[in-house]
């Protein structure tokens, strides 16, 4: 049966053979070739007959194109000046550079998704920068606000804290002309109540009265003010939680039991402000007081204030302020000036301070994209120095005609534009496809619409061109150096570069194998730490906040929750692991005692039994010596250490601080109640002196936790009016661990895409090596050659290459990774399986990668091979 | 048959003609100068795209695509301004070429008869 539609199709390859149609031409014809078919058959010819009359009538496709060629010929006309001729030869570079793309799909695909991934990795990394270098940008005075810092210099303490005294913020404003205004911020988490909505808030500021002077919270409704006392402003989205859908102005909230009249809403705290609040209440000015470090201070300086000059008379004035107060000396309280724009990545200061962002992973983070963005580059000049030979005549050609060699690599590097260009755009959408991902990782809240502006559209696209330059510089030196006397003769050998191309395929696998053995040992480290013994037992336990709020009624909570069944055991504690514990110092009862620095909590009777930790010396705190016990603390044996006691020593000693005493009962085991990224601290736990804030209940392993929930839920509505708000310990320990699982994943996914890059070069180098070795690999199959003996030809340089990488990924890995656990006081050992396993991996993903062309042309019946050409 | 000089001389002049009459495709414009000519004006059909090209590049005439009535993606050409210009002067050349030759020719003189 004749197939009209394929010999259609077929005519019209036929045609597409000759050069000399262009886009439509060929369309154009087939209409011609229907219609006249039409009328032919209306005339009585068989379909098949008039198929052919009608395609001899059209004639012969090489006459055809040779006319149409010759109708587009002279379209081009060289300049009448010696300009550069870059304008008129455009089109034609355009041209040939867009044939070129679309001749070697497989080349272009790989070049460009080579590109794609490393480009989008870029930009969210730049999204993420951008974002992170943004915070508090959008305060007016931004440049001239600072926050005070205390650092302590002394023996067995030297830390920076960004809490200051009260008193700090009077005697700044008093006696330091450069400073205009001071804000002292004090942070709590009080019960706010309406009616009968009642929540314990923990994103709660009180501050003085200059506070919306100082910082540009924008106001939605009502004052930005907080002038009069007992007055606030709250966060829109908190209104809408406390009155619904009425207006809050004006209306009372009870503060525990003040009241608090809401004088402003103000919009939701920007995701890229340090100070993250939902209310800011009025505070009256703090009574004086040097001692404890309760407030947040924030200055304004004066216009073109150096903060430097002032630093040294701050100092001196706290010295002679406090000095009546006897501070140990001097070096107690060293003030600094942190910029408010360098709060969250801890920057601006020559001391450490805490902070949110953190600035070495914004650098790794910027390490790695620049990274992605090389081996992506790398992929590009190989694949084009390679195959610069299918190249050369056209080079040749043009170098005949005229073409100077400035000309030659302008065109190189515009196609290698071009490339990057197309790049970029699928980049954008990859990037707005993995955003969500990226969100998650680093907890951000990015969104692709903000990035969107003008400035970054317009880097974006410089940022391209400036990889397309990076790409194709080399290239376009090598092919525009070409002879045209020798590429014509075709003497011509793509040699050049070589071994530079080798290098760069190592290059491209040292890079991926350290990121491998990164992965590997983050992931090893990380794991270590989660399931470490901790000197306690933290499975099992539930921990319920807002303990302190309960009062006197807590020990008949406690009772409540003891008597259910699946309840082992309930202690209730200051402190509970992986939370706040006091730091102070402390002396003991010994002759001429030093001083040292402890870790300190309250714990109740039940505390030690609860969480299993080991009694080494003495006794835990029991309900037979109660009265007592009040009075007594355990220390852990690092603190006795620190004493320099042995544990059977320190039962008979006393912890001393000012006139007080409190005789020490037991030692306790080391137990880690905070995170394995410090030693165990020297700690002492006192008995409950103060109000707990934590319960902490043990579960049996058999409790059904559906059953015991709402249980538990019920019994503490008995007691108190605020939601019950409870977490897991181990989970709340596991979480201590984020920083280090969104290192491992930023690692893990870098390491894929450089896996990946890499892989997509050595596919295009094998398609390569194959493509020139096609003849080759047919004669030697015809005399006999098995196809593994060709693969191993094939493939036997570029697994070389591979394993040079991983030789040299090695050292530098071990000794990075090295460096990198050497900030963990517990740590794993790096051990020979993590390079073993990087070696297999990157070996075998390199196998299979270069096996799959290799192959298929050991594979190929050398007859279509040798016929090529 | 024509000789293949004075066919390449013609061919525009005639297209110019039949699209002065209207936008036309190129199987019509080939299937009207069969028609008109009697069958004495024998192209390859494919032959007179090139000069379509040609013709179209120096403006005289212009093209679009668009569906037909058969739902075929046709290219319709038009004559221009400039082809109109080109057709006047067209028209003059082989008007003066006709004359002189119809002079010569004439009826014919005795002495070739004899």
């Amino acid at each position: 049966m004749f197939d009209l539609e394929k010999a259609i199709k077929d005519w019209k390859r036929t045609l597409r053979k000759n050069p000399g149609f262009e886009d439509g031409d060929i369309e154009e014809l087939e209409n011609h070739l229907r219609d006249e078919m039409d009328r032919l058959v209306t005339e009585g010819f068989e379909r098949k007959e008039a198929f052919k009359k009608a395609g001899k009538n059209i004639g012969i496709p090489a006459e055809l194109s040779s006319e149409m060629y010759k109708t587009r010929k002279q379209r081009f006309y060289l300049p009448e000046t010696s300009g550069s001729g870059v304008f008129y030869l455009l089109p034609s570079y355009l041209k040939i550079a867009w044939r070129n793309l679309a001749l070697k799909k497989g080349f272009s695909l790989i070049n460009i998704l080579g590109l794609s991934v490393g480009i989008s990795a870029c930009i969210l990394i730049g999204m993420y920068v951008l974002n992170q270098l943004s915070y508090d940008d959008f305060h007016k005075d931004r440049d001239r606000i600072y926050r005070v810092l205390r650092e302590f210099d002394i023996p067995d303490l030297h830390t920076t804290i960004s809490h200051t005294p009260a008193s700090l913020g009077d005697a700044l404003i008093n006696n330091i002309p450069g400073i205009e205004s001071v804000v002292r911020l004090y942070e709590a988490d009080p019960i706010v109540s309406y009616r009968e909505k009642k929540f314990v808030e923990t994103s709660f500021i009180l501050a003085e009265n200059g506070f919306f002077d100082l910082f540009s919270f924008p106001i939605l409704s009502g004052k930005a003010s907080l002038e009069k006392p007992n007055t606030l402003v709250i966060s829109s989205s908190k209104a809408v939680k406390y009155f619904g859908g009425e207006n809050p102005l004006g209306k009372t909230l009870f503060l525990g039991n003040t009241e608090f009249e809401v004088t402003g809403v103000m919009a939701d705290v920007p995701e890229n402000s340090h100070l993250k609040f939902d209310f800011v209440a009025s505070m009256d000015s703090p009574d004086p007081d040097w001692g404890r470090n309760n407030f947040t201070t924030y200055v304004l300086l004066n216009e073109n204030q150096e903060p430097d000059s002032l630093i040294s008379e701050i100092n001196s004035m706290i010295q002679t302020q406090t000095d009546p107060e006897g501070l140990v000396d001097g070096n107690d309280f060293i003030a600094h000036l942190q910029p408010l724009e360098g709060i969250h990545l801890g920057l601006g200061v020559s001391v450490d301070i805490s902070s949110e962002g953190n600035i070495t992973y914004l650098y790794l983070f910027i390490a790695l994209a620049v990274f992605i963005i090389i081996l992506a580059c790398i992929n590009f000049m190989n694949l084009a120095t390679a195959r610069s030979g299918d190249r050369s005549r056209e080079v040749g050609m043009r170098k005949t005609l005229g073409a100077r060699r400035d000309q030659i690599a302008f065109q190189f590097l515009g196609e290698s534009i071009l490339t990057t260009t197309t790049a970029t755009l699928f980049a954008l959408s990859i990037s707005w496809l993995a955003l969500p991902y990226l969100n998650s990782i680093a907890s951000t809240n990015i969104r692709f619409v903000d990035f969107l502006s003008l400035n970054h559209i317009l880097s974006l696209i410089s940022f391209a061109v400036l990889i397309g330059l990076a790409a194709g510089f080399y290239p376009s030196i090598i092919l525009s150096g070409f002879k045209p006397s020798s590429v014509l003769k075709g003497v011509f050998k793509t040699s050049q570069g070589d071994s530079l191309r080798k290098s760069l395929v190592i290059f491209q696998f040292t890079i991926s194998v350290i990121l491998i053995i990164g992965t590997g040992v983050i992931h090893k480290q990380l794991s270590f730490m989660k399931s470490q013994g901790l000197g306690f037992d933290s499975d099992h336990i539930l921990v319920i906040k807002q303990a302190g709020f309960l009062g006197q009624s807590r020990t008949a909570f406690k009772q409540e929750l003891t008597s259910l069944s699946a309840v082992e055991n309930v202690a209730s504690g200051f402190s509970v692991p992986g939370t706040f514990f006091i730091n102070s110092m402390w002396s003991s009862s010994d002759n001429n005692s030093t001083i040292h620095n402890l870790n300190y909590s309250f714990i109740d009777f039940d505390y030690i039994n609860t969480f299993k930790i080991n009694i080494l010396a003495g006794r835990s705190f029991s309900e037979d010596f109660a009265s007592s016990d009040s009075n007594s603390v355990i220390l852990n044996e690092s603190a006795v250490k620190e004493f320099g006691w042995t544990n059977e020593d320190a039962i008979s000693k006393s912890l001393v601080q000012g006139t007080r005493e409190y005789k020490i009962v037991g030692v306790s085991q080391d137990f880690h109640y905070a995170s394995l990224h410090s030693e165990v601290y020297p700690t002492a736990l006192f008995g409950p002196r103060r109000s707990p804030r934590y319960f902490a209940v043990r579960l049996s392993q058999e409790s059904e936790l559906s059953l015991l929930l709402p249980q538990i839920d019920e019994i503490w509505k008995r007691f108190s009016q605020l939601p019950l708000e409870y977490s897991f310990l181990a989970e709340d320990l596991k979480a201590q661990y984020r920083s280090e699982d969104r290192l491992v994943s930023v690692f893990g996914v870098f390491a894929g895409l450089a896996i990946f890059i890499g892989s997509l070069g050595l596919l295009g180098l094998t398609a390569f090596i194959v493509s020139q070795r096609t003849k080759e690999i047919g004669i030697r199959k015809i005399l006999g050659a098995s196809a593994s003996s060709i693969l191993q030809l094939v493939s036997k340089d570029l697994i070389k290459l591979v394993l040079a990488g991983f030789i040299i990924a090695t050292p530098i890995a071990w000794y990075l990774m090295n460096w990198w656990l050497s900030d963990f006081p517990y740590r794993v050992s790096i051990g020979p399986g993590i390079f073993l396993f990087a070696g297999i991996l990157s070996i075998s993903i390199a196998l299979i990668t270069v096996s799959w062309l290799g192959l298929k042309a050991a594979l190929n019946n050398p007859i279509i091979s040798l016929r090529s050409e | 048959m024509l000789s293949k000089e004075l066919m390449a001389a013609s061919t525009r002049p005639l297209i110019l003609t039949i699209l002065k009459r209207g936008e036309s495709y190129g199987y019509q414009i080939i299937q009207d100068v069969k028609q008109l000519s009697g069958g004495t004006l024998d192209w390859s059909d494919g032959m007179l795209y090139p000069v379509l090209h040609k013709l179209e590049k120096d403006d005289c005439i212009k093209s679009r695509w668009a569906v037909s009535e058969e739902g075929r993606r046709r290219k319709y050409y038009s004559i221009t301004d400039v082809g109109y210009a080109e057709l006047k002067t067209a028209k003059g050349q082989w008007q003066n070429i006709h004359e002189v030759l119809e002079r010569i020719w004439g009826p014919a003189p005795k002495w070739v008869t004899e």
